[in-house]
């Protein structure tokens, strides 16, 4: 978790099914040809919510969050976001108004350049939908373009059939907070957050500050580009940790 | 007062009645609570120490019948409402089932009707309604059970006919955060029942004055207490069990299986068998081995480990108990509590890293007094040896471990205070005043009881800007309270100290619990592998929840679990009897007769120390397991050297892997953890460089890919005594162990929620991880208290800063001998093949991860040229 006060704005170009998809260290994916910035797993609002509950989270992390995502709509001159779920931790708290605040001034500063905040919902979406519009944000369970299938979870049920349906190029989505332990040493390995490509998927590291990681176990064919210190590594799988095993979820 | 009351000689009957007489202790226990005494007994587990304290009850409660039931009295007064009297406290649940049947068989012999009763984490609901209504005579509990009783309101009520609180097993306490959640209850109890007597149970230690002192809280109080110690001194013999041939016997290694065939006669019959091994997985690979070697040993043998359920346990105590069992395959497990008949003979496999732990283990044979307690020690390695002949030496000169008490943990203040503020709330004065009464928040300054407040009522200093933070309140009667249902509820469920892995629960399809193994061990199988688990071979059929379903297989298991467990570290008293040893060896080196001579020295200042002890004087022999290693040692001389006690050794050599160099303090794997640490920081700072280190008990090894030029003064500025601490707060690995610490600080200070039953989604979205808690605290408020006390914690108990300085201290009046070798020595090799490595590094870890994949790289391209 460092301070955004100088982003490096890395980034790596890829093509997928004839288009260009640019990777940000800042963890978020930018559609060149349709202009679209796409992040995952904001998780705002969360420090409010722990507090109210009697738990001492410290506060302050929304706004690096936002400032982060403000420098990459101003690097990439994107003209529309894509939120893959995720996007406010918990219940109603003071801190969406801040994002409330935050969205008006992005709108009125870029005159114009932001011409759509879409939220495509995940399991922690719980507020009323009157207020994601107050805050001007479009919603919806899942979001097709071109070749490419917007969704929050790719292993809920609905999104398996939609998969299944559509046989999209690839698949953008969320939810799991994707992360590799990254072998340094015989017995020393560090976790990292990921985004991880499979044949069909990308699945996004989680955008928001205060976030954790969940372990994942890539296949062979599988594409993983960890992120340290805002920089990308495409990891080979040797080099991935045999603590990388699965977990079992109670 | 009258010692021959009613009630002490239908006790005394009682006693006739089994043929027996109660110790003398016991009725020195009688006598002081009689006279309203409050004290301290220093008994072993199984000497008859609980009678000495539930006796006094029972004599109190006999005098009170015989009363009532005599003519004059038909107009005693109404029963109050409470008549809980005797709170037992003992460590262990496991141990609260046990007493709980002894205590109600000996009141049912004595036809008393009093409700004795267990309060733990394992009694129902609807008892522990039932006791919340109407309190049993007698309550047998855990700190944590105490702990959850003070979240309910209006939990004093219950504590008024308090007459006496016993701490049982309070050596097990001290050194652990249950002990201070122990010593908080008890301040809690004085304070609403001043009236009640407070007495502690404690094994033999060596520091018997300070546990006392920790028990009741000041110097003072501990000072009018009654000491009452049980005579019962047994003769402990240690043979150990030697290789035919030292050359084979390998020089590392922590299994001990190639002196399988030479443990065999020993468990033959006639008599009863106890193998004790340190490790769970170990035990069930000895299991599985001496199965094979013996298989008509088939019914009478078993294993006993704590990860087994206690159905199984107590099973497996009972057969050992009527003799169906003969030999029992066990760790730690056993060493506690337990009350079973006596075994003829115990086999210690591997180090028992301490004295106290090698004595309790031997004293589960021979109880009967007089007879002597027989512990055959197999080592697993051939420097394992040198560990028996110092521990023999350590229990003839009666050397015990000292124990202490945690100082000051704010994360179980900061639990205990929302607890008081769940129930009935708490002034913040008369707190802090009672809290101060307890040894371990005696030193609690007004400074950090507001800081502690502060944390709690508004979350601390980083939480200014905008907060919503509430967890205690002042109500308007200025007490402190938690107000919100929700957190109140959150808070009882998780009142406790002890951290627990995710484990998971193993089960016949049939239905049928076996125990728990780690979630990461089964996440390694898929179904239908098989591995070997309580004593047989189990198929994994799938995992559910938290329950791995198994079945029987004939498919030989290819995996044994392991559990993760902290590695124990000798105890400073071994090592430096471990030094002695080997100055000893160093000393015969020089000349066979010199060692006879100094052997013998130390024999009769031993002899001298022991005054009036009975003792064989002449023709003492050189112990065998030094005579054993005496080919080994040759080789240490030849190849490198024996360090006596002047020299302080460094060995270098140089392998495929790069350069190593292995130091040799001989302290201990945790002081060398430290020591380390401190090296490879210190010189990190000279000059940049990468690291792997690696340790055991006898010393520990940098392993780097640069030459280092060490020198004399090199080296005596490495381990220098000066800014210790804040070398050790900077060396490398510091933010990862502290990372450690505050896994279970954050739990018990409520940071971190473990999920229960039933919780509802808004509990799940309270989920995080306490390394994630730990970074941000880090980043925002580096001072806060909880962070400084996970650093205290690994400088204090993890690397034990004071050894630390005592090693240092020695070496800086020793000579450095530095020693290049050719091969690895016998010291070093053991520490060359450990697994368990560290890495210490002053590059970026992006350079670092840039390197691994250049690695990675150069071999896949080397992989494709050995293929075309």
């Amino acid at each position: 978790m460092n301070k955004n006060s100088n982003l490096a704005l890395v980034n790596l170009e890829l093509s997928r099914a004839g288009q260009t998809l640019l990777l940000f260290g800042e963890k978020a994916v930018f559609w060149k040809e349709q202009q679209i910035l796409i992040l995952s797993d904001l998780h705002l609002g969360k420090s409010h919510h722990f507090q109210r509950n009697g738990i001492p989270l410290p506060d302050g992390y929304q706004d690096l969050t936002l400032s982060r995502l403000e420098a990459l709509i101003t690097f990439t001159q994107a003209s529309r976001v894509f939120f893959l779920g995720d996007l406010f931790h918990s219940k109603y708290n003071p801190e969406w108004e801040y994002f409330r605040i935050w969205v008006e001034q992005l709108k009125s500063f870029s005159t114009g350049q932001i011409s759509e905040l879409r939220l495509v919902k995940g399991n922690h979406d719980i507020l009323p939908e009157s207020i994601y519009q107050s805050a001007g944000l479009k919603l919806c369970d899942h979001w097709t373009e071109g070749p490419f299938l917007f969704l929050h979870d790719r292993d809920g049920a609905v999104s398996k059939k939609l998969l299944m349906d559509r046989k999209p190029a690839l698949c953008f989505s969320g939810h799991k907070h994707p992360g590799v332990r990254i072998k340094t040493s015989a017995r020393e390995s560090i976790p990292l957050p990921c985004f991880h490509f499979t044949v069909s998927d990308l699945i996004l590291p989680a955008f928001g500050d205060l976030t954790g990681l969940h372990l994942i176990t890539p296949n062979n064919q599988d594409e993983v580009y960890a992120i340290a210190e805002g920089e990308l590594f495409l990891i080979p799988n040797t080099s991935l940790s045999t603590r990388n095993s699965k977990r079992f979820r109670p | 007062m009258d010692p021959s009351t009613n009630g002490r000689k239908t006790l005394l009957r009682w006693f006739d009645t089994k043929d027996r007489r109660p110790f003398p202790f016991q009725e020195q226990t009688w006598d002081a609570i009689a006279s309203g005494r409050n004290g301290f007994l220093l008994a072993p587990t199984g000497s008859g120490k609980t009678l000495a304290l539930f006796g006094a009850f029972l004599i109190s409660q006999l005098d009170k019948k015989g009363f009532k039931s005599g003519k004059e009295d038909r107009s005693a007064k109404k029963e109050p409402l409470t008549s809980l009297s005797l709170i037992w406290v003992t460590p262990l649940r496991a141990l609260a089932k046990d007493l709980e049947k002894n205590m109600q068989e000996a009141a049912a012999e004595l036809g008393l009707k009093v409700r004795i009763e267990r309060r733990t984490g394992d009694v129902s609901a609807s008892q522990r309604q039932h006791q919340t209504k109407k309190m049993p005579e007698v309550l047998i509990t855990t700190p944590e059970s105490l702990h959850i009783l003070f979240a309910q309101k209006e939990y004093a009520t219950h504590f008024d006919a308090l007459r006496l609180i016993v701490m049982d097993e309070w050596h097990e306490f001290l050194g652990s955060k249950r002990g201070t959640q122990a010593e908080l209850a008890l301040a809690r109890l004085r304070m609403i029942s001043p009236k009640a007597l407070v007495w502690g149970i404690s094994a033999t230690i060596g520091n018997v004055d300070e546990a006392k002192e920790v028990l009741f809280g000041d110097d003072k109080l501990a000072s009018k207490a009654v000491t009452i110690q049980a005579t019962h001194k047994k003769d402990i013999q240690l043979t150990s069990i030697i290789p035919d041939k030292i050359d084979e016997f390998p020089w590392h290694g922590h299994l001990g299986l190639h002196l399988l065939p030479k443990l065999l006669p020993h468990l033959d019959p006639p008599g009863s068998v106890l193998i004790f091994t340190n490790t769970r997985a170990q035990s069930e690979i000895w299991f599985r081995a001496i199965l094979e070697a013996r298989p008509e040993l088939a019914g009478e043998i078993a294993l006993h480990h704590g990860s087994l359920t206690r159905e199984i346990r107590m099973w497996v105590e009972d057969a050992l108990r009527d003799g169906t069992l003969r030999v029992v395959v066990c760790t730690s497990s056993l060493d506690l509590g337990v009350d079973f008949s006596p075994v003829d003979r115990v086999v210690q496999i591997g180090s028992p890293k301490g004295i106290a732990r090698c004595l309790q283990r031997a004293g589960r044979s021979g109880h009967a007094p007089g007879q002597s307690s027989h512990l055959y020690f197999l080592p697993t390695h051939a420097l394992e040896l040198i560990e028996a002949s110092a521990l023999r030496t350590a229990i003839q000169r009666g050397e015990l471990e000292e124990r202490y008490a945690v100082l000051k943990p704010f994360d179980v203040l900061a639990q205990y205070l929302v607890t008081l503020a769940v129930s009935d709330g708490f002034d913040e004065e008369k707190l802090y005043q009672e809290i101060r009464q307890t040894w371990a928040y005696s030193t609690v300054t007004p400074r950090e009881w507001q800081q502690l407040l502060t944390f709690l009522t508004n979350g601390g200093p980083s939480l200014t800007r905008y907060s919503e933070y509430s967890k205690i309140e002042r109500d308007e009667n200025g007490l402190y309270r938690v107000l919100d249902r929700k957190i109140a509820r959150r808070h009882r469920l998780s009142i406790g100290t002890i951290e627990s892995d995710a484990m998971l629960r193993v089960k016949f399809l049939t239905g049928g619990a076996l125990g728990s193994v780690e979630e990461w061990f089964i996440a390694r199988l898929e179904p239908g592998d098989s591995f070997w688990f309580a004593g047989r071979n189990l198929e994994l059929v799938r995992v559910n929840q938290n329950t791995v379903f198994v079945k029987k297989t004939q498919k030989p298991a290819t995996v044994i679990p392991t559990w993760l467990g902290g590695r124990m570290s000798f105890s400073s008293n071994l090592s430096s009897g471990l030094r002695e040893k080997i100055r000893l060896a160093a000393l015969a080196e020089e000349g066979r007769n010199g060692f006879l001579e100094e052997q013998k020295e130390n024999e009769n200042r031993k002899d001298s120390l022991r005054k009036g002890k009975n003792e064989n004087e002449i023709g003492i022999p050189i112990e065998p397991e030094l005579e054993t290693l005496q080919p080994i040692f040759e080789i240490q001389k030849r190849w490198s050297l024996l360090p006596n006690e002047h020299q302080f050794l460094v060995e270098t050599s140089r392998s495929r892997e790069g350069y190593h160099t292995f130091f040799f303090p001989f302290e201990g794997r945790n002081v060398h953890e430290g020591l380390s640490a401190l090296v490879a920081t210190r010189l990190a700072v000279l000059k940049p460089i990468t690291f792997t280190i690696a340790m055991n008990d006898y010393g520990f090894e940098l392993l780097s890919d640069q030459e280092i030029q060490w020198s004399e003064s090199l080296l005596r500025g490495l381990f220098s005594k000066e800014h210790l601490e804040r070398d050790l707060l900077k060396s490398v690995n510091m933010a990862e162990l502290a990372k450690r610490r505050f896994r279970g600080i954050s739990r018990v200070a409520g940071l971190v929620f473990q999920g229960f039953p039933g919780r509802s989604k808004s509990d799940r979205h309270l989920q995080m991880s306490s390394s994630l808690f730990y970074d941000v605290f880090n980043e925002i408020e580096p001072n806060h208290l909880l962070l400084k006390q996970s650093y205290d914690e690994v400088i204090q108990y993890q690397l034990e800063e004071t050894r630390i300085r005592m090693a240092l201290d020695r070496i800086q009046h020793q000579d450095i001998v530095i020693r290049p070798t050719h091969k690895f020595s016998p010291f070093a090799f053991p520490i060359f093949v450990d697994r368990l490595r560290e890495r210490v590094s002053s590059e970026k870890l992006v350079d670092r991860i840039r390197k691994i994949q250049s690695q990675v790289a150069s071999e896949f391209t080397k992989a494709v040229r050995r293929d075309s």
